[in-house]
């Protein structure tokens, strides 16, 4: 089968991309992607910030992109039910220098055409910021800043577009494309597959399939650091340092979960997968923060984690139509503020493939998201009579956050459904509480097995050969 | 539902506090979230178990089914796979199982809620995050009820019982345990595992070191250990690569106080648990707590033993007409001095107790003071013990705040 | 031949370090416990140590892992000949705690630590 597109990479924005072109009749998409499930890679460790569009230079596809997309955040969580917060940021300064970067942010800030900055004065900012430190001068207020869960925007977005017709292709490695007359010919470790339209948004790895010479991702890592749910109110807004030439620099912010996120740090790192932390990096957030936040409560680290920039050596989003290659669309070197982007890009790309000659027929009828319901956030009548219905959402897995089996079945068995521990965590929090899944783990395994008609053996921790379990020895004597 | 006293737990604390309840003449209800009552037990297989209690060494699931055949014996009533959502001042308690969700209303609580482990992130081991990184607990349930190993390769964070008790366990199920490292300079465990899990299958203990790297994509293939200096702090060079595929953390553990949280009640930061009196009452008036969600403990037995005060307490409190809290009327208040770490219960509210503590450091030959009022009211000599192990005094003639505290020799007592 | 060996008690929290002389296979002096079990429990260690086996035996009738023991300490070099024929021991019926599985063996009885595909409560509520 010759698919219409094929979409090489189920991060944010490739399900976004798959979603988008759900909503027409095509003659097949698919959406490949190395992992298990989507948003993976790059869309599972970042600082899952909606950025507001000061910092990224006029006049890039950065700037275009990261302010559109801001404004389509909100709407699009409504419709896809995933948590999203409006709680605005602060540009901190702490020195003169800082005043002037603040100043310049500002008017980059209002050519880019974002709503609602302003300068704020150091009683202004205390106020708004009670633990912040006092040696602050002022900030840069930017209203628009929000924040988002980023690994439930790819996953809802694929869901989404599964849903609506888009075939998953997960654990799905591309090795090479090349096209022969009018058909891309994608090798894959799964076998061939042929479409007429590729996307590329392959994250880390988008430069080998860019078929652009001269342009190179440089992956760069971020470390991260999380902090317990007793801290997440410890401020209110997003809180960034003013930015290097290394990027946004160390940021303090509440998640959209309820926790706190410190970080990230910038290295330059070989290899695309490097998510290893270290105990410099996690020394340059610790000094990096307490120039935010000075009384911040270390001891309340619940763990830390580390993703990987897709950096670009052209210093922007490569957006467009290949000029050597007709019918590539590459969206590749999507750092930041690429999940702020994503949503604007994903239009974008369909009417680039739209120029490119796809036909596009509007598909009346489009299925919405269900949402995931946790029976935490029912009231008690509704959960009784879940329970009712199906037993299975009484028996309680996750004691931290309170998730039933119930809602682990769920979880696998909805599209782009989660296929390992991992992707469990990410959809229903089970193995994200205080207890980091040392309760649950021998629970969510057995549920995936059973589920997904494998020995326990096979569940994986992340997909891969990251398998938990690594000998049965339930030995008896005799045969069943 | 109503009822007299609720125990929310099912372990070797909630099943003591459940019976003694019941022989106090109070209706009890027991909630359990697994499949049966044992808690803890279940999965601790190895013998060690009611030495105390019954004066005899006996595994954890045999230590348990003592008490769940008397339990058998009463008309308590037990709800298993049943979970306490949420617990309010006033005794309410929000539960749910497959039954669904219900409110259970008492006129005492008694919290046996056990503890948790640390996991990694709250020591940040720097590295990778392949599987193969368990804590002890979760590898020694994986192992022991549900029939599968983790790892063949292992190296042990921790020298904790659990620590100890899972390098035995290993080794009898075929994987090779290559160290224990543990980063203070002593074990924290007791010297009987030492002997019988490390020494018996000749497995190293590296006091001093701890694990400051883990390698590995998708699965551990190895971890790197250090040496500590006297602050815990790595030593530059000292690192050296042990190639594993099972990291076992056994770190630390920290009572279960979510529902404490929930009802308001005052948590001592030293201990992880609640301020209790010597009633095993906690800041909220009627709500009793006991076992390792209390605080925690090395001897189920002790656990046990805790659980049986809080139930009676908890019983006659139902049965009483004043329903004040012991802490809130004129309460001794019980400190840590010198040499002690914590103390259980933090108040006394009659003229005796029995006082729990954990030391700050090893000792041996020591000689502990119990002060009231700057009185010597008791003297524990020849004292020979570490943290890891607690210390049960019982005291009486406590008519005053009270110290507990080690004397060193040549220094006067109090100074 | 004169051997003298260092045991750390376990019979109590103390964890006396008792030194035991050992002389052509006999006990020939114990110095350092505080009491008659250390004494006994450091000379038995010395020349015949005992331990108790702990371990688990897998049941598919009741899809469930069954905790098992050794009723008595055995002799610590036999622990690895007694386990392989604990694993393969087959139980198809329900098991009460302290049923005997496997009778005598290096002295011992395995009996089973607790009970096994039985209701342990009527499920009420």
């Amino acid at each position: 089968m010759v698919f219409d597109v094929a979409i090489i990479g189920a991060g944010v924005c490739g399900s976004l991309i798959a979603r988008e072109l759900s909503k027409f009749f095509l003659d097949g998409c698919c959406l490949i992607d190395r992992y298990p499930e989507p948003g993976c890679g790059t869309s599972r460790a970042n600082s899952a910030i909606v950025h507001a569009g000061y910092d990224a230079k006029e006049g890039t596809q950065k700037a275009y992109f990261n302010v559109l997309g801001c404004e389509m955040m909100e709407p699009l969580c409504r419709e896809l039910h995933v948590s999203y917060k409006r709680i605005g940021s602060m540009v901190l300064s702490f020195d003169e220098a800082d005043d002037g970067v603040l100043q310049q942010l500002l008017e980059r800030g209002k050519k880019n055409g974002v709503a609602g900055i302003e300068l704020l004065s150091r009683e202004q900012v205390i106020e708004m910021e009670p633990n912040i430190s006092k040696n602050v001068r002022g900030a840069l207020y930017a209203k628009t800043t929000g924040i988002v869960s980023p690994y439930e925007l790819s996953i809802a977005a694929a869901e989404n577009a599964i849903d609506n017709g888009v075939t998953p292709m997960f654990d799905t490695t591309v090795h090479n494309i090349s096209k022969q007359d009018d058909c891309f010919i994608i090798q894959t470790d799964n076998g061939e597959v042929k479409a007429r339209y590729v996307v590329n948004c392959a994250g880390v790895y988008a430069d080998r399939f860019a078929g652009e010479p001269g342009f190179k991702i440089q992956p760069r890592k971020g470390e991260y650091l999380l902090l317990d749910k007793r801290m997440g109110g410890y401020v209110n807004h997003v809180l960034f340092q003013t930015p290097t030439k290394a990027g946004k620099g160390i940021l303090v912010a509440p998640t959209v979960h309820g926790n706190l996120l410190l970080g990230p740090t910038s290295e330059e790192t070989d290899d695309p997968e490097d998510t290893e932390t270290t105990a410099a990096g996690m020394q340059k957030i610790i000094s990096s923060v307490l120039r935010t936040v000075p009384d911040i409560d270390l001891s309340m680290v619940i763990t830390s984690f580390a993703g990987v920039r897709a950096t670009p050596n052209t210093d922007d989003f490569l957006v467009r139509a290949s000029d050597h290659v007709p019918g590539l669309i590459n969206a590749a070197g999507i750092e930041s503020p690429g999940l702020t982007a994503a949503p604007a890009i994903a239009k974008h790309v369909v009417s680039l493939l739209a120029k490119q000659g796809l036909k596009l027929a509007e598909k009346p009828g489009h299925k919405p998201r269900k949402p995931i319901r946790l029976l935490q956030d029912m009231a008690i009548e509704e959960r009784n009579k879940l329970i009712r219905e199906n037993p299975a959402y009484g028996r309680i897995v996750c004691r931290c956050e309170g998730i039933s089996e119930g809602e682990v079945v769920d979880a696998i068995r909805r599209n782009a459904g989660a296929r390992t521990v991992d992707g469990v965590k990410r959809r229903v929090r089970a193995g994200m509480g205080r207890c980091q899944g040392g309760f649950c783990l021998p629970s969510v395994i057995e549920i995936l097995a059973r589920e997904l008609g494998v020995s326990p053996l096979e569940i994986t921790k992340s997909g891969g050969s990251s398998v938990l379990l690594v000998e049965d020895i339930r030995r008896c004597a005799y045969d069943d | 539902m109503t009822t007299d006293v609720l125990v929310i737990g099912g372990g070797p604390a909630g099943m003591a506090a459940a019976l003694s309840a019941r022989d106090n003449g109070a209706d009890v209800v027991l909630i359990e979230r697994d499949k049966r009552l044992g808690g803890i037990l279940n999965q601790c297989i190895h013998p060690g178990f009611g030495l105390a209690v019954f004066g005899q060494e006996l595994t954890g699931p045999e230590f348990a089914g003592r008490y769940i055949q008397r339990i058998r014996e009463t008309d308590i009533k037990v709800m298993l796979g049943t979970i306490a959502l949420s617990l309010s001042k006033d005794g309410t308690a929000v539960a749910q199982s497959e039954e669904g969700i219900q409110e259970i209303r008492a006129k005492a609580v008694v919290l046996a809620t056990g503890c948790r482990e640390r996991p990694r992130g709250a020591i940040n081991i720097p590295g990778t995050r392949p599987a193969g990184v368990f804590s002890a607990g979760t590898a020694q349930k994986l192992i022991n009820c549900c029939g599968y190993l983790p790892g063949k390769r292992a190296v042990i964070l921790g020298s904790g019982d659990i620590g100890l008790i899972m390098a035995r366990r290993l080794t009898l199920e075929g994987a090779k345990v290559e160290a224990v490292c543990e980063i203070l300079p002593y074990s924290s465990g007791l010297k009987r595992n030492i002997v019988q899990c490390l020494d018996d299958f000749g497995i190293p203990l590296l006091l001093s070191h701890t694990v400051t790297r883990i390698f590995g994509k998708d699965r551990l293939s190895g971890v790197e250990i250090s040496k500590v200096d006297e602050s815990r702090k790595p030593i530059k060079g000292t690192e050296r690569r042990i190639d594993c595929d099972l990291l076992l953390l056994s770190v630390g553990l920290k009572p279960e106080i979510e529902l404490c949280v929930d009802a308001g009640i005052e948590i001592d930061p030293v201990t992880g648990g609640p301020y209790v009196d010597d009633r095993m009452e906690t800041s909220a008036p009627g709500i009793f707590t006991c076992g390792n969600g209390l605080h925690v403990h090395d001897l189920a037995d002790y656990a046990a033993e805790e659980g049986e005060r809080a139930g009676k307490n908890a019983a006659e409190y139902a049965k009483s007409i004043t329903k004040n809290s012991a802490l809130a009327v004129k309460c001794y208040k019980v400190r840590a001095g010198r040499g002690v770490r914590s103390v259980v219960p933090q108040y006394v509210s009659s003229g005796e107790a029995l006082i729990s503590i954990r030391l700050s450091e090893p000792v041996n030959n020591a000689e502990l003071l119990v002060l009231s009022g700057g009185d010597i009211i008791k003297r524990v000599k020849k004292l020979s013990f570490t943290p890891g192990e607690m210390v049960r005094i019982p005291v009486k003639g406590i008519t005053s705040d009270v110290t507990v505290e080690l004397k060193r020799k040549g220094v006067a007592a109090g100074g | 031949m004169d051997n003298t060996k260092k045991i750390t008690c376990i019979i109590c929290p103390r964890g006396c370090i008792i030194d035991v002389k050992v002389e052509n296979g006999e006990v020939k002096s114990i110095k350092g416990n505080q009491c008659r079990r250390g004494a006994d429990y450091a000379s038995t260690e010395v020349l015949h140590p005992k331990r108790v086996i702990t371990t688990t035996v897998y049941v598919p009738a009741f899809d469930c892992m069954l905790p098992v023991r050794s009723d008595k300490p055995v002799p610590k070099e036999k622990i690895k000949d007694i386990i392989p024929v604990i694993k393969g021991l087959s139980i198809r019926r329900p098991v009460r705690m302290g049923d005997v599985l496997i009778r005598d063996i290096e002295g011992v009885n395995i009996i089973a630590s607790s009970d096994m595909g039985m209701e342990q409560f009527q499920h009420t509520n």
